[in-house]
């Protein structure tokens, strides 16, 4: 197997540096993954994008998965700052779609009345009628 | 699902989902964070209470919320954005919506010098609520110190058996693959009702990727409970995960030739 030549380097180097940076341990800042891993990964980066080119969304899927369901951000080398905005960029789009079609704005008002309700924003003082 | 589309849920202002959300600040010196507060126009202290309002004008006049289109600000009468409050030697910020909090830390960050004061964590609820649904009665109803810490140490716990997992693996395929593994199945689980979020700004060297990664990790939250909301019970991160990735790189545009 080969890679399709029309491939731009420039979209192999980014795999391999989320690769290796998945790998090398900057994940979280404070915790390091498989040192051995990381080893054996870049002597053999050539071999494995050439036996499992999937390897890379994978990759790309873990990191934004790491993201979201771990404790801190932690995403420094695992997925670069461009593609976190990509992926920011996305949700906001598909939250505000949702917003928009489901018609929240005619309810608007009573939802403000019970927030509004509420000291500080954050502590109700009154119930909002059931 | 259609019951549910008839029925939408609370929302505030700007239209995203009513979520509370309570941002925790360390201060070093509080007196001069006072002074500092009181100088931005966009915060006005309450005359009776140790609190301050956060309104939307003036220094954060220019945020947006593109959640609502039918919207239309008052220059006379600001949207209020959230609160400030003192207590136990933190600050905190208390608002109605991810989003809000999603801009509020960036927002803070480049207005209040680190000496004085650095966010700590964020406690938040994972879901919305019927518009004649009961709110939570303050924070302190909705939020247990001790709950959100053990949920946050368990997962760093698990994180690092992972970690130990990949370690000793014998090749770097079989270490993905059980990282993979543990974060899909990790992004699987059902959510808790109510979750804590360390921020790691100190060991960051470029802050907009803490700021993303809050961003990721909170909307994706919020994804989930909307679509629970209507009617998608099964749904989970780990789906909108996979919907947010393959929109986003699904055009990677690598193949491979046989």
């Amino acid at each position: 197997m080969v890679f399709d030549p029309t491939i731009k380097e420039q979209e192999c180097a980014e795999a391999a540096e989320i690769i290796t940076a998945l790998l090398s341990g900057k994940y979280n800042g404070t915790v390091k993954i498989g040192e051995k891993a990381l080893r054996f990964i870049q002597t053999n980066l050539e071999s494995i994008f050439d036996t499992n080119a999937d390897l890379i969304k994978k990759m790309l899927s873990t990191a934004v998965e790491l993201q979201a369901v771990n404790l801190n951000s932690g995403a420094s080398g695992v997925i670069n700052k461009d593609k976190l905005s990509k992926v920011a960029d996305q949700l906001a789009v598909d939250l505000n779609n949702i917003y928009l079609a489901v018609g929240n704005q005619k309810n608007n008002k009573a939802g403000l009345k019970a927030v509004d309700n509420q000291k500080n924003n954050d502590v109700p003082t009154t119930k909002p009628k059931r | 699902m259609f019951d549910r589309l008839q029925k939408p849920f609370l929302t505030v202002e700007t239209g995203e989902a009513y979520q509370p959300i309570r941002l925790a600040y360390d201060l070093a010196h509080s007196d001069e964070l006072v002074t500092a507060l009181e100088q931005l126009k966009c915060i006005e202290k309450n005359p009776n209470a140790n609190s301050w309002n956060w309104y939307w004008r003036d220094e954060c006049d220019d945020l947006h919320f593109e959640s609502l289109d039918s919207f239309r600000r008052t220059p006379r009468h600001p949207v209020r954005l959230g609160t400030l409050t003192f207590r136990d030697n933190k600050l905190f910020l208390n608002l109605p919506s991810f989003k809000r909090a999603c801009m509020a830390v960036p927002f803070f960050h480049k207005l209040l010098d680190k000496k004085m004061a650095y966010v700590h964590h964020a406690d938040f609820l994972n879901k919305v609520f019927a518009i004649d649904e009961r709110l939570p009665h303050g924070f302190a109803e909705m939020f247990k110190d001790e709950e959100l810490d053990r949920i946050l140490h368990q997962r760093l716990e698990d994180y690092h058996m992972v970690q130990q997992k990949c370690e000793a693996a014998a090749t770097a395929e079989e270490a993905l693959s059980i990282l993979s593994d543990y974060s899909h199945s990790e992004a699987g689980k059902k959510l808790p009702y109510a979750e804590r979020y360390v921020f790691e700004l100190a060991s960051q060297e470029d802050p907009d990727v803490v700021f993303l990664g809050f961003y990721i990790y909170l909307r994706g939250r919020e994804l989930v409970a909307i679509k629970r909301w209507f009617g998608e019970t099964g749904y989970s991160l780990a789906d909108a995960i996979d919907e947010t990735v393959e929109a986003v790189f699904g055009g990677l545009g690598i193949d491979i030739l046989e």
